[in-house]
């Protein structure tokens, strides 16, 4: 199948299935008027002093978080037990057209109502959108009012044989003192279902504890270094430096960051984030940063040895932020503190773009070329554009690199044509590495004036960052 | 309104931008995420969610680079980690019910001119969904958002040469059923 047959393919498929009037503003809006009250709070003088001050602490270096008292349910998480909590007395189910619904957990506290469900037997063919049942579900008091969900998501979906089966896990807002019984609102068009709510059982919630903490925590030098001796660094990076918004301030650049520890019996929860600034020598793309830096991490006590911990992506609380990667851990007691938390590296891309102004002439002949013999510089990195030579059906770029294949890539394109297919040779060479890209035409070959732009993106490390914590002596 | 005025006002906090901006890649980003998640509801979830994410980055954002390549990045990702944190792999496999491809071949309008155009893309809509959601993912940014591998390795922040293992993996394995279901 070629490409064309492919592109078209999918254009019309997704065509079918994704109508031209897709309109998302009004629920995009929606969303951003239910955040409105928390803009307005962040504009507010008052609040803006008390980031400025937070701000100023952090550049110390330390930050100390303010205590309170939490409970645990292992899998459903914090609970705050400022008011008896209430749980599910036991689970329910309702049933209709083959689809089933059924309440795992119900936990009601001083904060908030989550109620996590499982919902089978959801038609493939037909969609779980268009049977409504990805729709948020709603509460029903005896009196009458309504509480609509504040947050949610979906999760642990799977399907076989042509129905889907997945969990739902959403917040309401908090039950009001003495209530135990609400009406859930079921999605997908099922009937209502009775909850009943009774104070939750000794030993379901765990003691917990977030508790002040203080952490340092210290960044590589950055940029990477210069592998061929005397080069000079680039005079510019076209990267932002703007601190982009961030759920903390982030006086001390890029790095991690703590932001809530919570003291268990046997162990301490950790949850922080990595954020990237703006100020790295190039770009972590987030999606790649999500997928490997909250699993990377080592931790050493004071002499160095290893602490035996767990990563907990359950506690990782969604992020809104592009650049803010967060991060989760369970790290037992007893400890010799402090321990320092390791992130080994992070993989970052620098790239640039160099252009070639060469004449071949009216009628170039196969196998001509044309020195360049340039030095171009990326990420510290030195590059020697060798020179132009005229193929076949083409013509081809050869250059010299330090970097072996992995760490750098290399797009050739000729301005003002469109070649028909590129491929690129590589050879290791005795102390480089020599990159040969070849741009084909297929109707006749460009000829006279032309310009070669070559973009060169080179994956570079940047590390170790650490953060180092204590947990606060005991009175 | 030009794209760079609206990423300009939407830096400034005025939210027309970001109206203007949905207005201009909601479409084409819903398509996207619908081809790697298979479902509208969640598709649309998500491009909303990528909004909203954009929305709160954009001062981090660079004006000076074309918005869709950074958007549709954020679209792609979101897609495959939901699709991945929910485990959702729609096993149809080969004691899978047949009257699945029935129905949904049945779907499809049935104009005569354009019955082995649409054979065709049943075929590749059902071939993809056995593919994991990062392959699909890496055959909806060469083939439909037609992205080139140097802007797919760097969209990922992966190397170059992984890019080109994923793709040339997804490719045979799509290659690979297609011609299975050609056969059979």
């Amino acid at each position: 199948m070629n490409d064309k047959r492919m592109k078209n393919a999918l254009e019309n498929i997704a065509r079918r299935g994704v109508p031209e009037n897709t309109n998302l503003w009004p629920n995009i809006s929606a969303r951003l008027e239910r955040k409105s009250l928390m803009m307005t709070l962040r504009t507010r003088p008052v609040l803006l002093l008390l980031t400025i001050l937070l701000a100023l602490t952090l550049l110390t270096g330390v930050v100390y978080a303010i205590g309170k008292s939490l409970g645990y349910i292992p899998g459903v998480g914090f609970v705050e037990q400022n008011a008896p909590v209430r749980v599910l007395a036991e689970r329910v189910s309702i049933q209709r057209d083959g689809i089933t619904l059924t309440m795992k957990q119900a936990v009601a506290d001083s904060a908030q109502t989550l109620v996590m469900y499982r919902v089978k037997g959801v038609s493939i063919l037909r969609g779980a959108a268009e049977q409504q049942c990805t729709e948020a579900p709603a509460l029903l008091l005896e009196n009458g009012v309504r509480l609509e969900s504040t947050d949610g998501y979906l999760t642990n979906m799977s399907g076989e044989n042509g129905v889907l089966n997945f969990d739902a896990n959403f917040t309401f807002p908090s039950l009001p003192v003495g209530v135990t019984k609400v009406t859930l609102i079921a999605p997908c068009q099922l009937p209502t279902l009775t909850l009943q709510l009774v104070p939750a059982p000794e030993g379901l919630v765990l003691p917990a504890t977030e508790i002040a903490s203080t952490f340092e925590s210290s960044r590589p030098l950055l940029p990477t270094p210069t592998l061929v001796a005397g080069l000079e660094t680039p005079a510019s990076a076209v990267y932002p430096t703007d601190f982009p918004a961030t759920p903390t301030p982030v006086p001390n650049g890029s790095g991690l960051y703590l932001e809530k520890v919570v003291e268990l019996e046997n162990s301490y929860l950790l949850v922080g984030n990595f954020t990237d600034a703006g100020d790295l020598p190039g770009l972590l793309w987030g999606g790649a940063a999500e997928e490997s830096i909250p699993y990377e991490f080592h931790v050493t006590d004071r002499n160095g040895k290893p602490v035996s911990f767990s990563f907990r992506p359950d506690l990782m609380p969604p992020s809104g932020w592009s650049n803010v990667t967060y991060w989760a851990l369970e790290v037992r007691k007893p400890l010799d503190a402090p321990v320092t938390i390791t992130l080994p590296e992070i993989a970052i891309t620098i790239d640039d773009t160099f252009q070639f102004p060469v004449d071949v002439g009216a009628n170039p002949a196969v196998g001509q070329t044309w020195p360049l013999n340039q030095t171009v510089q990326v990420g510290g990195y030195s590059f020697l554009v060798e020179g132009i030579t005229r193929t076949e059906r083409g013509y081809r770029i050869k250059l010299r690199s330090p970097l072996s294949r992995e760490y750098a890539f290399y797009d050739l394109q000729l301005e003002e044509y469109i070649a028909k297919e590129g491929y690129e040779n590589f050879y290791d060479r005795k102390g480089y590495f020599e990159m040969q890209e070849t741009l084909v035409f297929k109707d006749g070959l460009p000829s006279g004036a032309l310009t070669f732009t070559m973009h060169i993106y080179v994956e570079t490390q940047a590390g170790p960052w650490t953060l180092t914590w204590s947990p606060p002596a005991k009175p | 309104m030009e794209e760079q005025q609206a990423i300009q006002r939407l830096k400034d906090d005025d939210i027309g931008g970001l109206e203007f901006l949905v207005a201009c890649h909601q479409v084409k980003a819903v398509r996207t995420a619908y081809l790697i998640t298979r479902d509208l509801g969640l598709a649309e979830d998500i491009v909303q969610d990528a909004f909203l994410r954009a929305y709160r980055s954009i001062r981090g954002f660079d004006s000076t680079r074309p918005f869709e390549p950074w958007f549709m990045r954020s679209v792609v990702n979101a897609s495959v980690k939901t699709m991945q944190r929910s485990a959702r792999q729609v096993e149809v496999g080969e004691d899978a019910d047949e009257t699945i491809f029935t129905e949904l071949a049945s779907r499809v309008e049935s104009v005569e001119s354009q019955v082995e155009s649409i054979e065709v893309q049943n075929q590749i809509w059902d071939a993809m969904q056995k593919l994991s959601p990062r392959q699909r993912a890496v055959i909806v940014q060469r083939y439909f958002l037609e992205m080139s591998e140097a802007e797919m390795a760097k969209e990922s922040g992966t190397a170059v040469g992984t890019v080109k293992w994923m793709l040339n993996a997804a490719r045979e394995r799509l290659r690979g059923l297609l011609a299975e279901r050609s056969e059979g």
